[in-house]
């Protein structure tokens, strides 16, 4: 008995204690999503859910955006369309399809590899992926035109190529090796390597500025005649 | 123990005893900084400024390094060798930079040696006028630094080159600015045939982050890499996120590999995001290997917006169709995020940014 009432002492203190101490603050804090589902559970935490089969291995296909906002399955040979971002500078938006995965909070990373460094710039981010009706999950949807939206490039792998400081070689119209490795939170991965093509995608002085800010040998400070995009922010 | 130093101690002991200061001082400033002496460097000054409650300030000052080299006695038509910096800002900091104007896009000294902006509005808030502006020094909360650069280091201003010093200033619900803003800096330099390298910065930003209620501890991971063909040196590094970053790392990397580098190649780890760590030498001096560079990752943990700016607030500054009471990039502490990180190191390649 005494030993009762000694724990029932010891847990009220405890509780008047974490609530003296502030231990009610994350209150509204969602749970971490590293805690994933038990085994042979499916239940996941986003409107996504899991997408396939558990049991089976992780199924990934590649995409990415073209200049006009379109999402488009890349394979290996295809043009990699080489975009300025709201950020600066010039991007590739590499996505994928996947399936047998778990569609919440998913890690994306791709990656641009020079053949003749051997050097990689690479962009890794966790996303939910969005299901499709053939039951696979998509990065984004690829409607808009409108590349400043965050919603069509923030669910993209953001692979920064330009400017220049990192290639022995021009990042458009020269072959370079593109990788992608996904991992979601039960831990599930899949990879997939091919050969591709940038290009600098869109018209105009954009063309101009960016074939010189991703020529081989780009010195930073060089104009190359940007415009200052759009409202992005300080540090 | 002699007689004087058991007077003195007699005297301190009694002053102690009856609670009064042996010799009461007047308060001074954080700021109250003298300049360096005549022909071995300069000071920059702001002005005292106000930041009403509500508002957040950043301006923008110009400064030619011939100006500020002739006026304080050096020679204005040599290039300054920077090799000492000091850094102090009153409370209310929310990050204080200073950068070397490269290319101007809508950021101009000719439009004026101060420009200023409120609330996210004006030139000095837009990040792409300074994309490629390599950082000369920079700190955020704790507004106090004071580093000299390892012997015969130096960081070299040419004479027609301009400098742009940043303050952001915040007195709303995460950060206080509860008297005037100010923020000065101390350049000392020392003489060319001192000097055996050269300094170089490295900066890169992840500026598509987004921070979501259904996607709510996610993690941004980049790269980016000095081109070096020998080894460099990091001897000074410093991280920025907003207040729902959680985990702040940089490692050395080799350049090649995509996954995140082992942990014994962490040299950089922030988990106060109003307070990051300003890593430098003598404590931070890590070699990377030649072709290698930076592997830094910003992990963060969503929490619900202040009362005063709601989901629908995050909402409206959000461009996405799709909304979630998502922090997306840009200025304001309340409602935006950043990962952003700042390297220095030698002997320099190339000023880099990675965006």
């Amino acid at each position: 008995m005494g030993t009762r009432r000694f724990l029932l002492a010891t847990l009220i203190t405890g509780a008047l204690l974490a609530a003296a101490t502030g231990a009610c603050d994350d209150e509204d804090v969602p749970a971490p999503l590293t805690d994933a589902g038990a085994d042979g559970d499916t239940t996941s935490v986003c409107p996504t859910g899991y997408l396939g089969d558990l049991a089976a291995p992780a199924e990934i296909e590649l995409r990415a955006l073209r200049a006009d906002g379109t999402d488009v399955p890349i394979v290996t040979g295809d043009d990699l369309a080489v975009i300025f971002p709201p950020q600066g500078g010039r991007v590739a938006f590499v996505g994928v399809r996947a399936k047998n995965v778990d569609g919440c909070g998913m890690q994306v990373i791709g990656a641009l590899r020079d053949p003749l460094s051997k050097q990689i710039r690479l962009d890794g981010r966790t996303v939910n992926l969005r299901r499709e009706e053939d039951g696979w999950g998509a990065t984004g949807k690829g409607i808009s035109t409108d590349l400043a939206s965050a919603d069509d490039i923030g669910n993209y792998s953001n692979i920064p190529l330009c400017p220049n400081q990192w290639a022995d070689q021009d990042v458009f119209d020269q072959t370079f090796e593109l990788e992608v490795q996904i991992q979601d939170r039960r831990g599930k991965k899949a990879s997939a390597k091919i050969d591709v093509v940038p290009r600098c995608a869109e018209p105009g002085t954009k063309l101009t500025s960016c074939r010189c800010l991703c020529k081989k040998g780009y010195v930073l400070g060089e104009s190359c005649g940007e415009d200052a995009g759009v409202d992005g922010g300080s540090l | 123990m002699n007689r004087f130093l058991l007077s003195a101690f007699a005297v301190t002991t009694i002053a102690l005893v009856a609670g009064c200061p042996a010799s009461p001082e007047p308060e001074r400033a954080p700021t109250d900084l003298e300049p360096p002496a005549a022909g071995q460097g300069f000071q920059l000054r702001t002005e005292l400024f106000t930041v009403n409650p509500g508002e957040e300030v950043q301006d923008c000052y110009f400064y030619r390094v011939r100006d500020l080299a002739k006026a304080n006695g050096m020679p204005e038509n040599e290039p300054v060798n920077l090799h000492r910096v000091q850094l102090a800002q009153r409370d209310g900091s929310h990050h204080m930079n200073i950068f070397r104007v490269k290319t101007v896009v809508g950021l101009d000294p000719k439009n004026g040696l101060v420009q200023r902006g409120k609330n996210g509005i004006g030139e000095c808030f837009k990040s792409p006028n300074w994309a490629d502006w390599p950082l000369v020094a920079n700190t955020q909360l704790d507004g106090n630094l004071d580093w000299t650069f390892p012997e015969g280091v130096a960081n070299v201003f040419q004479p027609d080159e301009w400098l742009m010093l940043q303050t952001h200033y915040v007195n709303a619900g995460t950060q206080k600015t509860p008297e005037g803003a100010e923020v000065v800096v101390n350049f000392h330099a020392i003489p060319k045939d001192q000097v055996k390298h050269e300094m170089g910065t490295l900066f890169a930003t992840k500026q598509s982050v987004r921070v979501c209620k259904s996607n709510p501890t996610p993690e941004y991971t980049g790269t980016c890499q000095f081109k070096s063909k020998e080894p460099v040196n990091i001897i000074g590094a410093n991280g920025h996120f907003h207040s729902r970053g959680k985990s702040f790392e940089m490692y050395s990397w080799d350049g090649t590999s995509i996954g995140k580098p082992s942990n014994d190649s962490r040299f950089y780890t922030s988990t106060a995001w109003d307070d990051p760590p300003m890593l430098r030498s003598p404590d931070l001096d890590v070699k990377v290997q030649a072709g290698g560079g930076v592997f830094f990752s910003c992990g963060y943990q969503w929490r619900p917006p202040t009362e005063e700016v709601g989901c629908q607030g995050l909402d409206a500054a959000d461009r996405s169709a799709e909304k979630d009471c998502c922090y997306t990039f840009g200025p304001i502490v309340e409602k935006n995020e950043h990962c952003n990180i700042f390297v220095y190191y030698w002997p320099k390649q190339d000023d880099i940014f990675c965006n």
